[in-house]
């Protein structure tokens, strides 16, 4: 997104030296931190450490948060606050494998409408839901950054696309994706 | 023309290595800047160049270069560079293609705006769904690292310097420089208040400079070849440097292509095959989802910030998006909001509770259960809500909606006389019902 203009902090920028201050002329604001202290950089880490727990159990459960809450020095409460904030962080499952399918504008406008319907009709589930098994979980998320393969969808690691819409073609995706996260798993 | 970004870009399928990327010319311009430059005259030099932020809003980055120098923050503490890398504006995939096929670029370019603005430690914030793209960075930091450009001492000077990766979880609004700052400390990513600015106040309070990807990578070939070099890239007189043009949506060869800036969209576009099945244009939306509908009319208008600018739209991040004659405006600007109202951060009122009911309305009239008075609602909701609310997201949010009714009365019309969607094909509700 845009980031906004930023203006000049204070007056114009120059190789004016200040000043001399004295003691009275204390800055405004109280002198921050110089350097992120340990609470810091370890709060820093909330994210990767999150994501860690979910590739291990699936899903980010209640269990998982109070485990990154230790990790990173947070209140189960402040875990919370960043655990439902992001797009690929899940608090229910949503499968062993979620295929995140995109519906942002450049893939809407190239079938990602009939990908979607295609996989649930393969899968025989609704977005948001998981296959019997537990295997698949089906999802839709917003813009891959890959508008060039639209309609495109995140499996894994792998944004795969442009896909086909068919059912003939989609149920060979699924297999494939299937096959590569099993392979995946046998490597690690 | 030079290419300038992808210069050194690998044929197919892999990133270009360090050999590569020196035997286009790269890591000599950290050496000029190193060796031969002070960060003053650096600054200068990005100044006079003209690059302006290639993340959607324009700002001269010399100007944002220069604020660096103010002695408040020189106290011996943390000075930092924050790389944005979480693309995700709709439409957009211009940086992907950077740190997939030229990461050094924007290595070299870190370091030498680094440098420039005297930090101690550099950052790449980048999207987790770009996990290719992020493994192609990781092994360029590293052979960088390998061959002393970067760490301590680089390339036998006094300065030293390392740049960190920070992977996001995927949230639209971390792409905006405080929120992005939020996140990265592990907290939940609501934009600040400014001021203070990030120049004053940023990651961990300390005085921080955010750019995007594309303005970075700009810097070698500012520094390297001069700033008129630099500005005589461009093709149209107020312009400076190439740009990443993307091209998405009804296109017959989607694709990223680097050309001078102000290039037209007629141009880009034939370049790419025309609109997807030689149908007729109906609209673009010329640079991400924040930026309004132009039409045919508009084709020849260089695609640069002030030229868009004065047809009522934004250069934004350069990544068009084509509708054909077969595509309705209506349901694209319904998909966009419901990208924006999904993406809110749910900080402020007018953001989080406007954006569902635009996108309530905007379903309503696409499905043909609009009135008459439900037009002039919509466009008063986008009017109010940009101002209303905390940050730049709604306001981006309208930018769409603006151009809707600028140029597509006919069509909103339509809608409502016609009891739905002219176009004639089933609005796809099943993902979003």
């Amino acid at each position: 997104m845009s980031a906004a203009a930023t203006p000049p902090p204070g007056g114009v920028p120059g190789r004016t030296p200040p000043a001399p201050t004295s003691t009275a002329a204390a800055p405004a604001h109280p002198q921050r931190a110089l350097w992120p202290d340990d609470k810091a950089k370890k709060r820093e880490r909330i994210v990767d450490v999150l994501w860690e727990l979910q590739q291990q159990r699936g899903f980010l459960d209640d269990e998982a948060i109070r485990i990154a809450g230790r990790e990173c020095d947070l209140t189960p409460h402040e875990v919370d606050e960043v655990a439902t904030f992001y797009n690929l962080l899940l608090r229910k499952p949503a499968g062993r494998i979620p295929i995140f399918v995109c519906d942002s504008i450049s893939c809407e406008l190239n079938g990602a409408a009939a990908l979607m319907a295609s996989l649930a009709r393969v899968l025989g589930i609704a977005p948001g839901e998981v296959t019997a098994d537990g295997r698949f979980g089906l999802l839709p998320i917003v813009c891959l950054g890959h508008c060039d393969k639209a309609p495109c969808l995140l499996a894994g690691e792998r944004v795969l696309g442009p896909c086909a819409t068919d059912d003939d073609d989609v149920r060979n995706l699924v297999k494939e994706i299937g096959d590569a996260a099993g392979a995946a798993r046998g490597t690690r | 023309m030079p290419p300038v970004l992808l210069a050194a870009r690998a044929d197919a399928g892999h990133a270009a290595t360090l050999a590569s990327y020196r035997d286009a010319g790269g890591y000599r311009a950290l050496d000029t800047a190193l060796r031969q430059r002070t960060p003053e005259e650096l600054i200068q030099q990005v100044k006079d160049s003209g690059l302006r932020g290639r993340g959607g809003a324009g700002f001269p980055s010399g100007a944002k270069w220069g604020f660096m120098l103010a002695p408040e923050g020189r106290d011996g503490g943390g000075r930092y560079l924050v790389c944005n890398a979480d693309e995700m504006e709709p439409g957009t995939f211009k940086d992907r293609v950077i740190l997939e096929q030229n990461p050094h670029v924007l290595i070299e370019g870190m370091a030498i705006a680094s440098y420039a603005m005297s930090m101690t430690d550099a950052f790449i914030f980048v999207r987790r769904e770009y996990f290719e793209q992020t493994r192609r960075l990781e092994a360029a930091l590293a052979e960088a690292r390998d061959a002393k450009l970067l760490g301590a001492n680089i390339l036998g000077t006094e300065f030293s310097l390392d740049i960190h990766v920070h992977r996001s979880g995927g949230r639209y609004i971390c792409g905006e420089e405080t929120a992005l700052l939020n996140a990265f400390e592990g907290r939940r990513a609501n934009p600040r208040a400014k001021p203070p600015y990030p120049a004053v106040s940023g990651l961990w309070g300390r005085p921080t400079t955010v750019h995007n990807v594309e303005t970075l990578a700009c810097v070698p070939g500012v520094v390297e070849h001069g700033a008129a070099w630099f500005k005589g890239l461009a093709k149209n007189p107020e312009g400076a440097g190439t740009k990443l043009y993307g091209g998405s949506g009804a296109v017959e060869h989607p694709q990223l292509i680097e050309r001078p800036i102000g290039t037209t969209l007629r141009e880009l576009l034939g370049e790419m095959g025309g609109v997807k099945g030689g149908r007729k244009l109906l609209g673009v939306i010329p640079g991400g989802a924040s930026t309004a509908f132009i039409t045919p009319e508009h084709l020849d208008t260089p695609m640069d910030f002030d030229p868009l600018v004065k047809v009522g739209t934004r250069l934004g991040t350069g990544t068009f998006i084509v509708l054909s004659e077969n595509d309705c405006p209506v349901k694209a600007t319904l998909n966009l909001q419901r990208f924006f109202a999904r993406e809110s951060c749910g900080f402020c009122t007018p953001c989080r509770d406007g954006l569902p009911y635009g996108v309530d309305l905007l379903a309503r009239l696409e499905r043909g259960e609009a009135q008459r008075e439900d037009l002039d609602r919509i466009d008063h909701l986008f009017q109010i809500i940009g101002p209303n609310s905390f940050c730049a997201l709604a306001a981006g949010a309208a930018e769409p909606v603006k151009g809707l009714y600028a140029h597509f009365r006919d069509i909103l019309e339509a809608h409502v006389t016609g009891r739905g969607c002219p176009f004639g094909r089933e609005p796809a509700e099943l993902a979003h019902a």
